[in-house]
């Protein structure tokens, strides 16, 4: 490898930060001024890229691709500005992150959108035209469009940076991504404001989907692949700093051009292939700044911000309504596998919603009471569900023992990964967990001699006496209810009340001798233990495990749970997972666009119980009793 | 005999001497106001004492030992009280949990997983809520209570580790007159009961000349005057200060927050 | 609220209902299908018209053993923990004893286990990993589709004869990338032992960053490429390529390029002269073919793509497999695809006793583009049974007994 390559490569490096900075800063302003986790953004790129790639198809030439361009800039800024009006603005003062499950929800219909619109296949846009050639740099060429990209990147950096220096409208973007109560204070129309600031960081969106139609195919799958990567650039540069965005998308595309150049290399005789790394670089990047750095690369401490939302009421003991109805529950519980004989398939259901019920509990314990928003917590999953799959497969564990390892090794992970994240707030521990989480993929994707790689575990069945459906079943039941009850347990115990002190307010807990930290890095770690739990279990219903079970996809469907059944109460992942699990196990089942009824759905309980369902059913409650 | 006593006290942010070779004490019992226009480095000293920030140089001595650099919690262990300038309390837990869970802290049962903490210290806190006057909102959610109340709620939590130091910063910011004198008027009676010192910062120069029992001034990150009402009132450097700036000695309209 | 209440009860009465569902009336054979529709839909909606298709067909002719055929389908979600959920679901509930689909390797793999375990006739359709019947194989799972390692072998000749010394190496970062690269390497090293591997890119899937990878390649000065990207890396991938003149002079041979579904979205960039395996439905001139094809255009006025192929034969063998049967009972299907001889599309085929391996094969070509249209030309039809390892190798590789 040369000089010349190396520089080369650089170049590469820069063409590729400039698409991901555009996308990325779209997000960064959103984040910014509304404080929404938009994992929406992706679909508005995608949607941007198959719009302008369609246009440009259809009506070809420089008008049809450049005009093309613009065009879909402006559509998608429109489309996003009617999302925020049609949806999120309805549930701004829901609890926090609430509205991440209604771009959630947006997701699944987009993708399913487009599918109906343009149809399975990848669509190819043209070449840009009066770009279509390469230029020789170093003896080597680089494709002319690259030479655009590389210069659009700052273009576009040095204009939004104009944007914000220089116009009211800026000045108040920046007031409101650095103290929201000032902004209020003076006066200033905030629907609009969310509205043209949404409106502006979807059409940033959809301008990097349609700068792409020259470099790759509109696809169904950039959505998720873009997302991911925006998230980690807006958080590497520092949530809200726009230079900050594109330095990481700078930084992050050269470690990944870096990685593909080195290739195969030899380390004391082993030949390591460096460019398997690109699965999971960005990931080590952000969580290597974010332990070095807590608020990114160019990021400032943000200002507490009073959420808009009521706080949570007073956690009450479980009254005599509650209890019978949790003793109900647990007969009911008992009872299925003899009320089921006839229709088997209740209790395999049955075993999945409950192992769904006590990971999204799991994850309640640290995300509610905590205040610790896991967006990994599919890590605990995984390594609960691999550690008992690899004692099976390679020590050949009996059933038990490795179902007790199970939480033993997610809690040291947990315990390992929750020290640094603790450390952090807000979505930069949310960031953190996530990609310590995907660093755990990729080991397990990787490895492939010890974990089976992609094809993961086969042959892990329950051993007699569980080696039955029913006896599964009372199993999976037994744990869930114990985990259920033991979170709780520690919930009303004096820890509980230190970890939602710590959250509530850090300082006054400080102030009264709480160790805040080390308060919620305990929560943090037995939340992982009892994740493990369900992990173990997992592994053991299906048979077989693969590195889907760490999946970003299964951390998200855990927030989705949480956030459905209502973050505020003790019963809400429980009702939420059940919820979420039946209903996807039923829509899949009755229509081709299960993702965009699926989404729907979720769109309507969003829309119906802005507390969650329990939250929203409490409040029924309330309105219920105290009628005339 | 001294309770707390401040040596040679220095932070700098940058290039700003915020607290520049400071020194006093509190005496036993005593109710010591610390006062001085923004930006003197009050707060700054006082965010020193309770643990918040750590010192450039100098010692904060309390109970006979060192306390500069130590955390908070630290800090709170050894027995000192806290209360803020905007009232933090536990939003989301009712009065009495909020000093159940300081007197829980105290009593170093943090980590206990079993027994509900609704079911300890419950007549303790029970006492203190009801020697703040706040007894009757026991139940009542801690978010809901009005400032005034939230207040006395902070101090009935400032209380639960028997503090033999009590840090109040602006204890009566954003109360109104009347709510304002009767608030001091409880803290001091409390605080003689029980002997514990008191170091407070105030912007209402009528609280501070009508309780404090000494007062220290701080001008530009140091320590001008000290002494008690009448001479601070007639100190030359104090008024210079304070005129200096634009501020009267009258008290100031001070608008809810 | 309101709205709340209503939505409510509606949930509620759905899932009551939901996992307690009869199954219904044996009047016909059904077959549970599981695929990953919504994962893989450029491959999968024209596979579901292949099986649609071919059902019509079978029921047209009098059905099996008497009966309609009847395929009871799902999405399996795409991953494997959904996937068994699913599969259950259809042996639970549906009551159905014979499975068949998926598209995913770990999916499959997540399947064959469960038909193991559970006792279900199983015939994966797609998924190519060669642990589905050879490491992970078991008497309840049979295979239709070529495997990677056929894949592989199906090319060797045209790489041996281009007679190149210096290869790169492309693939996507997942078994089946992994795989065909190992199996590539090592048929290479066997044919032709000077062969040397100047560079190896593993791109994780659908995240390829074209222009690094490609400049990789070329600074490395290969004299050929082994390429097995596929999908929209593909097409990143030969973008970059051409725009940088990387593929100029250099033997390029690519596992599944010359499918409609990966060749047809490169339009007339599709890169000449490459050797590639895949589907030149246009050019196939067979009988067997001209029926399918004619078939398939009258009833979708579309023309087929591989996955059309691959689901159209799935169910033609189900059928012949259990009309061979005499009977849906597990065993005596397994029996009878056991050494099942049948005709698809691409002419007559069996499914091997010994690995219950498929020896439907593929066609391999050169790429050309014709009308601005990508297509194949210079191919042949490579029957699976040829690039096999000799029986002997097979029982060493498949551990099942069976």
């Amino acid at each position: 490898m040369s000089l010349n390559s190396l520089l080369f490569q650089a170049l590469d490096g820069l063409a590729a930060a400039s698409g991901l900075f555009f996308v990325a800063a779209g997000l960064s302003l959103i984040f910014g001024v509304t404080r929404i986790i938009n994992i929406a953004h992706g679909s508005l790129y995608m949607l941007g890229t198959y719009v302008a790639a369609t246009l440009a198809n259809h009506i070809g030439g420089a008008l049809g691709f450049w005009g093309g361009i613009l065009t879909t800039a402006v559509l998608i800024g429109l489309i996003g500005a009617v999302i925020e009006v049609v949806l999120l603005r309805r549930i701004y003062r829901a609890p926090e992150l609430f509205q991440l499950l209604a771009t959630f929800a947006l997701v699944l219909v987009i993708n399913d959108a487009t599918l109906w619109t343009w149809g399975p296949e990848d669509v190819l846009g043209p070449r840009a035209p009066g770009l279509r050639g390469a230029v020789e740099v170093l003896g080597r060429y680089l494709p002319s469009y690259d030479v655009f990209l590389i210069a659009a990147g700052p273009v576009v950096l040095i204009a939004l940076h104009f944007v914000l220096i220089r116009t009211r409208f800026g000045r108040l973007i920046r007031a409101a991504t650095q103290d929201r109560e000032m902004l209020g204070a003076l006066g200033v129309n905030q629907a609009l404001l969310f509205t043209s600031v949404f409106a502006l960081g979807s059409l940033l969106s959809g301008l990097g989907g349609a700068l792409q139609i020259a470099r790759e195919p509109a696809n169904l799958l950039m959505d998720l692949t873009v997302i991911s990567d925006a998230f980690v650039v807006v958080v590497v540069g520092g949530m809200g700093s726009i230079p900050g965005a594109y330095l990481a998308a700078v930084v992050i595309a050269e470690v990944k051009a870096l990685c593909i150049s080195i290739g195969v290399v030899t380390i004391a005789g082993v030949a390591v292939n460096v460019s398997k790394l690109t699965l999971v670089a960005e990931f080590l990047v952000m969580a290597l700044v974010l332990i070095a750095r807590p608020y990114g690369l160019l990021g400032r401490a943000q200002s507490m911000v009073r959420a808009l939302a009521e706080p949570e009421d007073p956690l009450r003991p479980a009254g005599p309504a509650l209890k019978l109805l949790g003793a109900a529950a647990v007969v009911a519980l008992a009872l299925l596998p003899l009320l089921a004989r006839n229709s088997p398939y209740a209790l395999v259901l049955g075993i999945d919603v409950l192992i769904a019920v006590l990971f999204a509990a799991s994850l309640h314990f640290i995300m509610g009471p905590g205040g610790m928003h896991s967006f990994g917590h599919a890590a605990y999953f995984g390594l609960g569900a691999y550690a008992a799959a690899l004692l099976v497969k390679w020590f050949a564990l009996s059933m038990p023992p490795a179902l007790i390892a199970a939480p033993v090794v997610a809690l040291l992970g947990a315990a390992l990964f929750g020290w640094f994240a603790v450390r952090l707030s807000g979505v930069y521990l949310a960031m953190l967990t996530l990609a310590f989480a995907q660093i755990v993929w990729s080991i397990v994707f990787q490895w492939s001699e010890v974990t089976g790689g992609s094809n993961g575990v086969l042959g892990i069945w329950p051993t007699a006496p569980f080696d039955n459906r029913a006896a599964l079943f009372w199993l999976t039941a037994a744990l869930t209810v114990v985990g259920i009850l033991l979170l709780r347990t520690f919930l009303f115990a004096p820890f509980g009340y230190a970890m939602r002190a710590g959250r509530d307010s850090p300082l006054r807990a400080e102030a009264i001798g709480i160790d805040v930290k080390r308060v919620h890095w305990i929560g943090f770690t037995i939340a992982g233990a009892v994740c493990g739990v369900a992990g173990g279990v997992f592994a053991f219903a299906k048979g077989s495990i693969s590195p889907e079970t760490i999946d970003v996809s299964r951390s998200i469907n855990g927030l989705v749970m949480v956030l459905l059944g209502g973050i505020q109460t003790l019963s809400g992942p429980i009702v939420g997972a059940s919820v979420f699990a039946l209903l996807q196990d039923t829509i899949m089942r009755q229509t081709e666009y299960w993702r965009a009824l699926l989404g729907g759905v979720i769109l309507l309980l969003v829309l119906a119980f802005p507390a969650g369902i329990v939250g929203g059913l409490g409040k029924l409650g309330t309105a219920w009793r105290r009628r005339p | 005999m001294s309770v707390l006593s401040v040596a040679s006290l220095s932070k700098s942010f940058g290039a700003l001497r915020a607290v520049n070779d400071v020194s006093f004490s509190v005496r036993e019992g005593e109710f010591l106001a610390l006062i001085g226009p923004n930006g003197a480095g009050k707060s700054t000293c006082f965010n020193m004492i309770n643990g918040q920030l750590r010192p450039n140089a100098g010692e904060i001595r309390f109970a006979g030992r060192n306390i500069a650099g130590l955390p908070p919690r630290a800090i709170f262990r050894l027995g000192v009280g806290r209360t803020f300038q905007i009232a933090a309390t536990f939003g989301s837990m009712t009065a009495i949990e909020n000093v159940q869970t300081a007197l829980i802290s105290h009593a170093g049962e943090t980590y206990r997983f079993w027994r509900p903490a609704a079911a300890r210290h419950r007549e303790r806190a029970l006492a203190l809520l009801n020697q703040v006057g706040m007894r009757d909102a026991a139940l009542r959610s801690s978010r809901e209570l009005a400032y005034g109340d939230s207040k006395r709620l902070e101090f009935a939590i400032a209380l639960a580790n028997e503090p033999r130091l009590l840090l109040m910063d602006e204890p009566t910011a954003g109360m109104a007159p009347r709510e304002r004198n009767e608030l001091i008027a409880l803290v001091k009676r409390l605080v003689v009961e029980r002997k514990i010192s008191v170091l407070f910062t105030e912007h209402s120069m009528d609280v501070v000349f009508a309780f404090a029992d000494r007062i220290i001034v701080m001008a530009r990150g140091r320590l001008i005057a000290d002494g008690d009402a009448k001479s601070i009132r007639e100190n030359p450097r104090v008024q210079e200060v304070y005129f200096g700036t634009g501020k009267a000695f009258e008290p100031k309209p001070q608008s809810a927050r | 609220m309101k709205m709340g209440r209503v939505l409510f009860a509606a949930l509620a009465g759905t899932f009551l209902a939901a996992p307690f569902g009869p199954a219904s009336a044996q009047q016909s054979i059904r077959v549970g299908e599981l695929n990953s529709y919504k994962a893989q839909p450029a491959f999968l909606e024209p596979y579901k018209k292949g099986l649609d298709l071919a059902v019509e067909e079978v029921n047209a002719a009098g059905g099996v053993l008497g009966k309609r055929l009847e395929l009871v389908s799902r999405d399996d979600g795409g991953n494997p923990g959904d996937a068994v959920r699913v599969a259950e679901e259809l042996v639970t509930r549906e009551s159905l004893n014979m499975l068949a689909g998926t598209f995913l390797s770990n999916v499959g793999l997540a399947v064959t286990e469960f038909a193991g375990k559970n006792k279900v006739f199983f015939l994966a359709a797609e998924p190519l990993t060669d642990k589905i019947t050879w490491q992970n194989g078991n008497r309840y799972t049979f295979r239709l589709r070529s495997s990677t390692y056929m894949q592989v072998a199906m090319l060797m000749p045209d790489i041996v004869a281009a007679k190149k010394k210096r290869w790169a190496l492309v693939y996507p970062n997942f078994e089946y990338g992994q795989a065909s690269a190992a199996a590539f390497k090592e048929l290479l090293k066997s044919k032709q032992p000077d062969v040397e591997f100047v560079t190896e890119q593993a791109p994780p899937l659908g995240k390829l960053d074209a222009g690094a990878v490609v400049q990789a390649i070329d600074d490395a000065k290969p004299d050929a490429i082994f390429n097995v990207l596929f999908g929209p890396d593909l097409a990143k991938f030969v973008r970059e390529g051409n725009t940088r003149g990387v593929f100029k002079d250099r033997f390029v041979a690519s596992q599944l390029s010359g499918e409609p579904e990966y060749l047809d979205p490169l339009k007339d960039e599709a890169p000449v002269g490459w050797v590639v395996t895949g589907y030149p439905w246009y050019a196939i001139d067979t009988p067997e073919h001209k029926a399918f094809l004619s078939a398939y255009q009258k009833r979708f006025n579309d023309y087929p793509r591989l996955g059309s192929v691959v689901g159209y034969v799935t169910v033609k063998s189900l059928a012949a497999g259990i009309a061979k049967a005499g009977s849906t009972e597990t065993e005596k299907l397994i029996a009878a695809f056991s050494g099942l001889k049948l005709d698809g599309p691409f002419g007559p085929f069996s499914y091997r006793a010994i690995d219950h391996q498929a020896t439907m094969g593929a066609y391999v070509g050169k790429i050309a583009v014709k009308d601005g249209k990508p297509i194949m030309v210079d191919f042949k039809y490579v029957d699976g049974a040829s690039v096999l390892p000799s029986d002997a190798e097979v029982k060493k590789l498949r551990p099942a007994t069976d």
